[in-house]
């Protein structure tokens, strides 16, 4: 019964790491993540 | 094993390094071909987006420690027999996790950077091992999920991510911390 929940759990989870992950390379929402200020490292 | 039995294993595992050759370029071409922004991410709790860099990308080195060790601890390799059953639970949700942490480093150095051929050594090892520890990830994760892999692709593959993975920081997080001390928040 856990050990189900769980692998679906970390499924779920890197599934939507990687999607969020190409939106963002993909300009989709990178505006949340984006501080105004340059980066001036 | 019989012949068959190997040379389909084999066909599946080429399949997910093709897959994983495939992420790895596009990372590689975006990086290359994509306008860097110059911008910075949000900060969260720290004063600049560096810093937060440098302690994340540290934090998702120590979840890969804690992935490798119970990696070497399920094949037997560490201690006596497999571990406890808590091990296959803790190497999954650490691996999880350091992905997790490692998107708004990798996404920063993708959008706002770029790929850098010729801007020296450091550099180049750096995004060309950031782009196979994606690479690596996406083998992996097709790899554990898939059937009928052969038995040394996972520790293979694992290996792999590691030491791409502690190039990555090694040239980044461990550089900066050599050249400019320990950050602070």
């Amino acid at each position: 019964m856990w050990q189900p929940t769980f692998e679906r759990l970390v499924g779920a989870l890197l599934l939507t790491g990687a999607i969020v992950f190409v939106l963002l390379l993909a300009g989709i929402g990178s505006e949340l993540l984006m501080n105004p200020i340059p980066y001036n490292p | 094993m019989d012949a068959a039995l190997t040379a389909q294993a084999l066909a599946r595992f080429g399949a997910a390094v093709v897959v994983g050759a495939l992420v790895a370029l596009s990372l590689g071409i975006y990086g290359t071909v994509h306008e860097a922004t110059g911008r910075s991410l949000v900060t969260l709790l720290f004063s600049n987006t560096l810093r937060l860099k440098v302690w994340l990308a540290t934090l998702v080195v120590v979840l890969a420690v804690a992935e490798f060790m119970t990696g070497l601890r399920m094949k037997g390799r560490l201690g006596k027999k497999r571990g406890p059953r808590w091990v296959p639970r803790a190497h999954r949700l650490t691996g999880t996790l350091a992905f997790l942490f490692a998107i708004p480093v990798a996404y920063h150095c993708l959008w706002a950077l770029g790929f850098h051929w010729s801007e020296g050594p450091r550099i180049f090892v750096h995004g060309l091992a950031g782009c196979l520890f994606f690479g690596a990830l996406a083998t992996k994760v097709v790899s554990v999920r898939g059937p009928g892999m052969p038995s040394w692709a996972l520790p293979v593959l694992g290996g792999t991510l590691f030491t791409t993975l502690v190039a990555v920081w090694a040239t980044s997080a461990f550089w900066f911390v050599t050249k400019f001390g320990v950050p602070g928040l």
